[in-house]
């Protein structure tokens, strides 16, 4: 009788053991991944590819949720803020595995190592030291003494000092403590970022640079890395040890990731079953809108990204603040989003889109002339009217006199943007003369720095923005604050026309960094915004981008603002139909 | 005294009129003459720019309906025979036959410029490198595979990024002259600069391995032996002998100096737009083959017409220089 | 002979030097640093020396020249500053086996389709066949390879689904030797568009030059005794005259081969082909110095090889030419 039970069980452990060999395909996603991912480094991190691949290894201190990008938690299970947002403590879980993917045959090995607070404080440590060179460390230098250390010279003998004093230190095994120079709500936001997660030290001192390729890497996140055959795939194999599967409900097993840059090829091979996710061709657009079977699969969302057209503020004849507010006035960004990307782009009365803290995106008190009739905006007619006489009166009427350059980096969605707005200025302004020219991106770049002799630069230029974390301080401040921020539009106090206006939007954005009450700062940042695109009118906002995407109908999948690929759904079966037939 | 009629005067016909003269008995060659003197005329009346610009008059389009840039969103990619527009639009609503003809002048002189320095300087080059004492031939073969090995894209960059710079800080005197020049051409300076750099040495390598194997020919070794002069061997045994394949390979290469422009705006280094050139039309509008072909197809058609008909010119050409045969 | 060969070869030393040098000044001489950005970001100064130091950019270029040459000669073309982590030695053992097979297969292709195709047309000279061949090749110079490519692709394997739509059938892991890949199934049937694409254009350059001149061949003195003896048609003309005509189709040849072999931009773009043809531009753009060098010096090494090999085989085509 025992022995019968015991055989019994044996059976069933088997049955159990073998089930997945036995019955089941594995269940793989094919993605393009559009271009080789730079780097899989968090330290070294700075394109949305890299940290796509990255978030599915390593885990972060929050996660942003899907909905509204507030901070949820992730590596960390609480955290306590203090007074006035300069302290940070994070509890983290106890439950998460380093593990280590075998390259050749795909098999994840836990070791015997839990992610600590200590490896999320060598983390950050190596992002902000000067020997790491990292590019995206900026967004840590709120940290206490980070800066310090970040800029120290890495052979003076205080070096070690600098690093000690850096405000991050782990408590215990479980608990990080971050300590900041000047307050920051938004730090929770912060703490999601690649920049600041868990790194091996182990693994990092034994392999160096080298220790990202499969067979090194050491990881801890949903999947992590079997295959990386540089510019042509990479395979990424579900982690099982990850503590959280039973909280989502994902089946993928393992992600098949391509690098084809070209959009019209990848979407051939979605066509052709290659792809489970695919992008549109923007010549393809109307064509995938208009097919009934395509259409179903297409997908247009908004992401947290602004194209906007920046004004060199000191330079005539765009010195006059009419002339800019004029030129703004007269695009047409309805049509331009329709006609010109198709991509259900949203025109933009201001720089921050609606998904970041603090936006005014849609406020009809703001440039109002952005926005359409049906947004509650002016419309496109009464904005040209009231652009022919800002411009009349600012002493160009109907253009005459007016020479403008503007000035764009090489690509071929940039060249029709700006080719669609020339002709639209000289539509509104037929006696202008407005010249385009292009630039290599590094050349340009060069030629933007505020450094720059100004008679080098464009009048005009072209630029966009995607957010690093969803807060204002992100955007207004660090972009265009003429004290702190990178202020390419080179904004000044000593302005003749909006001087005054340039510093008060200078003081509110320090403010608004300051202050902890959501509603507070909400109100202040809705200011600046307003200064900056309609007072000052530094800049004018095009449109807020979209992504498009094509997802095979075997494939239900999430929205994060980073692909977590342990949420998706792929029906295999039918997958393997569409593919054999 | 004769009687009758007089005696056929003997061969006094020039060399080249003598050509000109077969070349008009070769039926295809003169087509294509024809066809790319069309082209010359539409480059030059693509609009009223050469009439009326001396007299300061408004420049208005002539065999072009619309100016090249002439945007109108609500009527982008529609299709050829659409009222007003013969062969459709683009993805901004210009009118692609007034673009087509506008391409004509950059493309057009593209290949024209290119063409001539190229065959200038390569033959020049490859057949003094043929002819000369090996010594100095290996020398300057050296000097063009110096010039082929090195990578010229960094170079046209380069040059970009300066000359804008100088072209914006308002240049004076020569390089004030380049960057007015450059503007004129819509940016196509660059272009005309890289090919030029880039296609001599290959005409170069060509006439000289053509060089190398005439001068061992008997008749070289006879015109010596009677003691005619090294210019003269070149200019009447060795010249008339290998100008055919340089000629083909020259009108060959048309094509690719155009593509070639068509490679640079690829990568976005091409001509400044929105002046239009075949080879940016093609590269702006291929992923869109499939939706709107015309798009692409009708500056790929005027690029493949002007080939041929560069190639059966070429073909005459060859025929007509060709010493050997005369009277066939 | 012999010493012919190694006298160019010697010569080989101060050319490529001089390439070497011209492309590490004008290199470092465009505006805008290896990490002068991250995005639109501007590093912070101090990170920035950081990695100047960290890859002797602090240096003067002289010396950084002379540095890099002596790492090149102990085979180091040294670190890619754009991919940390990797070496330019990694990433030319792993993209220039791989443009080397298209290249390679697609110069074979042209050279099977070029040569006979010219052949016909000028045996055939202003006869229809002639001037569909002519027309034919012309067609296929000048449609462009952007043109060609997603127009293969959407026919046959979008439409006809006969073979995978891009990517390379082989990674290099794969090969033997590191060059050569297995011939498998699954490597042609991705090496079959891209092929054609880039083999097509040359085709018809090939078969262009070989028509015209063939048609001068035969006309010289020897052909027209070995037709006067009898000999007709083919015989004589592949016999013969081939051999001979081939002087212009070498010529071009020579430097064909070395940019096809490092890889078209276009093609392997386009194909999703994981080869070197890209790092012509990106090396470039990215201001990655010892990735454009590496990428200068293969493709140097290989054009002065070819221009070599292309005046040997003069002598063979045509014994009349002597090296001396």
């Amino acid at each position: 009788m025992k022995g019968a039970r015991i055989g019994l069980l044996i059976v069933a452990v088997m049955g159990l053991l073998l089930w997945p060999a036995l019955g089941q395909e594995k269940v793989v996603l094919h993605y393009n991944l559009g271009t080789e991912p730079p780097t899989a480094d968090p330290a070294l991190a700075e394109d949305t590819t890299s940290v796509n691949i990255i978030e599915q290894m390593f885990m972060g201190l929050t996660d942003l949720a899907e909905d509204d990008y507030s901070p949820i938690p992730e590596l960390a299970t609480s955290w306590e803020v203090n007074e006035d947002a300069t302290e940070f403590i994070f509890h983290l879980r106890n439950d998460v595995h380093w593990v280590h993917c075998d390259p050749a045959t795909g098999e994840v090995t836990k070791l015997d190592r839990l992610v600590t607070a200590y490896d999320v404080e060598y983390g950050v440590l190596r992002t902000l030291d000067p020997r790491s060179g990292s590019y995206y460390a900026a967004v840590l230098l709120i940290i206490e003494g980070a800066a310090e250390f970040n800029s120290a010279d890495p052979e003076a003998e205080n070096f070690l000092e600098l690093r000690d004093a850096v405000g991050v230190e782990a408590l215990d095994e479980w608990t990080i403590k971050f300590t900041l120079r000047a307050p920051a709500a938004y730090f929770l936001q912060i703490a999601s970022m690649w920049v600041a997660r868990p790194q091996p030290q182990w693994v990092i001192e034994e392999h160096g640079e080298q220790w990202i390729e499969p067979g090194n890497i050491v990881t801890n996140g949903p999947y992590c890395m079997k295959e990386w055959v540089h510019e042509d795939h990479m395979v990424m194999v579900k982690n099982p040890y990850w503590p959280d599967w039973d909280k989502v409900d994902g089946n993928i097993d393992e992600i098949y990731f391509t690098m084809v840059q070209e959009a019209s090829t990848a979407f051939a091979m979605y066509l052709n079953n290659e792809l489970d996710v695919g992008p549109v061709p923007l010549p393809e657009m109307d064509r995938v809108k208009a097919d009934p079977v395509l259409s179903k699969e297409l997908t247009i969302r908004p992401i947290p990204c602004t194209y906007y057209y920046g004004f060199i503020t000191t330079k005539p004849p765009v010195d006059d603040p009419r002339v800019r507010r004029a030129l703004s006035m007269a695009i047409d960004r309805v049509t331009l989003v329709e006609e010109v990307t198709k991509g259900g782009q949203i025109p933009a009365n201001t720089f921050a889109p609606e998904m970041i803290f603090g936006s005014a995106a849609g406020d009809t008190s703001i440039a109002p002339w952005a926005l359409p009739e049906e947004m509650g905006g002016w419309g496109y007619e009464r904005a040209v009217e009231e652009a022919r006489r800002l411009m009349a009166e600012a002493g160009y009427p109907d253009g005459e006199g007016l020479e403008l350059l503007l000035m764009h980096n090489v690509s071929e969605g940039h060249a029709r943007i700006a080719q669609a707005i020339q002709a639209m200025w000289l539509e509104v302004f037929p006696k202008a003369s407005i010249r385009i020219e292009t630039q290599e991106w590094k050349v340009y770049l060069t030629t933007l720095k505020p450094d720059t002799p100004i008679e080098n630069q464009p009048h005009i230029y072209r630029l966009g923005w995607c957010m690093d974390y969803p807060d204002q301080n992100n955007w207004v401040h660090e972009v265009f604050n003429p004290e702190e921020g990178s202020n390419w539009v080179r904004m000044s106090f000593d302005d003749p026309y909006v001087g005054e206006a340039i510093r008060r939007f200078s003081e509110l954005t320090i403010q608004a960094q300051m202050t902890r009450d959501p509603a507070e700062r909400q109100a202040l940042y809705r200011e600046a915004e307003r200064l900056l695109v309609d007072e000052i009118a530094a800049i004018a906002p095009i449109y807020y981008y979209t992504e498009v995407v094509l997802t095979k109908p075997w494939l239900s999948r999430r929205w994060h603002e980073i692909n977590h690929y342990e949420t998706w759904v792929l029906d295999m079966e039918a997958k393997m139909a569409a593919r054999g037939g | 005294m004769f009687r009758g009629k007089k005696p056929k005067k003997a061969r006094s016909r020039g060399p080249f009129r003598d050509a000109f003269h077969q070349l008009l008995k070769h039926r295809a060659a003169v087509v294509a003459g024809l066809y790319i003197l069309l082209m010359i005329i539409f480059a030059l009346f693509a609009d009223t720019s050469i009439i009326s610009l001396p007299f300061g008059k408004e420049v208005r389009p002539l065999i072009a309906l619309q100016h090249y840039a002439k945007t109108s969103f609500r009527n982008r990619d529609l299709p050829p025979g659409t009222p007003g527009y013969p062969l459709g639009t683009d993805y901004l609503g210009r009118d692609i036959w007034s673009r087509t003809v506008y391409g004509t002048r950059v493309s057009l002189s593209v290949a024209f410029v290119a063409a001539t320095v190229s065959l200038l300087i390569g033959l020049t080059y490859g057949v003094i490198s043929g002819f000369a004492r090996p010594a100095i031939d290996n020398i300057m073969m050296r000097f063009v595979d110096f010039l082929y090995g090195f990578p010229l894209l960094i170079f046209i960059i380069l040059l970009q990024a300066y000359f804008k710079a100088v072209s914006r800080a308002g240049a004076t005197g020569f390089m004030g002259l380049l960057t007015q020049l450059d503007r004129a051409m819509g940016g196509l300076f660059f272009v005309f600069l890289a090919l030029g750099m880039l296609n001599w040495i290959g005409m170069a390598r060509l006439a000289r391995g053509q060089t190398l194997s005439v001068k061992q020919k008997e008749y070289i070794e006879a015109a010596r032996a009677l003691g005619a002069s090294n210019l003269r061997i070149v200019f009447r045994h060795i010249l008339p002998n290998i100008i055919g394949p340089c000629i083909v390979a020259e009108t060959l290469a048309i094509p690719g100096y155009i593509l070639t422009e068509a490679f640079l705006s690829f990568i976005g280094l091409g001509v400044t737009p929105p002046t239009p050139s075949w080879g940016l039309m093609i590269s702006d509008t291929y992923q869109a083959i499939r939706v709107y072909p015309w798009e692409c197809l009708i500056p790929g058609a005027a690029l493949t017409l002007t080939t041929l008909a560069f190639n059966f010119l070429g073909d005459g050409l060859r025929d007509a220089l060709d010493p050997r045969l005369r009277g066939t | 002979m012999i010493k012919y060969i190694i006298r160019r070869i010697l010569w080989f030393i101060p050319v490529l030097l001089a390439i070497i040098t011209a492309t590490f000044l004008l290199a470092h001489s465009i505006p805008g640093g290896p990490f002068d950005f991250a995005g639109e970001k501007q590093l912070p100064e101090s990170v920035r020396q950081n990695l100047m130091r960290k890859y002797r950019l602090d240096k003067p270029v002289y010396v950084q020249l002379g540095l890099w040459i002596w790492d090149v000669l102990r085979f180091d073309f040294g670190p890619s500053y754009y991919s940390r982590g990797q070496t330019v030695n990694d990433i030319l053992r792993r993209t220039f086996p791989i443009s080397a097979q298209l290249g390679v297969l697609s110069l074979i292709l042209a050279l099977l389709i070029g040569i006979p195709m010219g052949t016909i047309a000028a045996v055939k000279q202003n006869t229809l066949v002639d001037y569909s061949a002519t027309f034919i090749a012309i067609l296929g110079v000048s449609i462009p390879n952007m043109v060609l490519g997603p127009l293969l692709i959407w026919v046959f394997s979008v439409h006809l689904g006969w073979f995978p739509a891009a990517r390379w059938g082989v990674d290099y892991t794969q090969l033997y030797l590191g060059i050569f890949p297995p011939m498998t199934h699954k490597f042609w049937a991705h090496a079959f568009l891209p092929m054609v694409t880039l083999g097509t254009a040359y085709s018809a350059s090939i078969a262009r030059l070989t028509r015209a001149s063939l048609l001068q061949v035969i006309r010289e003195d020897y052909m027209r005794t070995a037709m006067a003896k009898g000999l007709h048609g083919f015989r004589v003309i592949v016999v013969h005259g081939l051999r001979n005509s081939l002087i212009p189709v070498a010529t071009v040849l020579g430097p064909m081969f070395a940019g096809i072999v490092t890889g078209s931009l276009i093609v392997e773009r386009i194909f999703g082909i994981p080869g070197m043809g890209r790092y012509f531009v990106d090396s470039i753009t990215n201001r990655d110095y010892p990735v454009i060098m590496g990428v200068t010096l293969v493709y140097s090494v290989l054009l002065v090889a070819g221009n070599l090999l292309v005046d040997l085989s003069y002598a063979w085509l045509d014994p009349r030419i002597r090296y001396d």
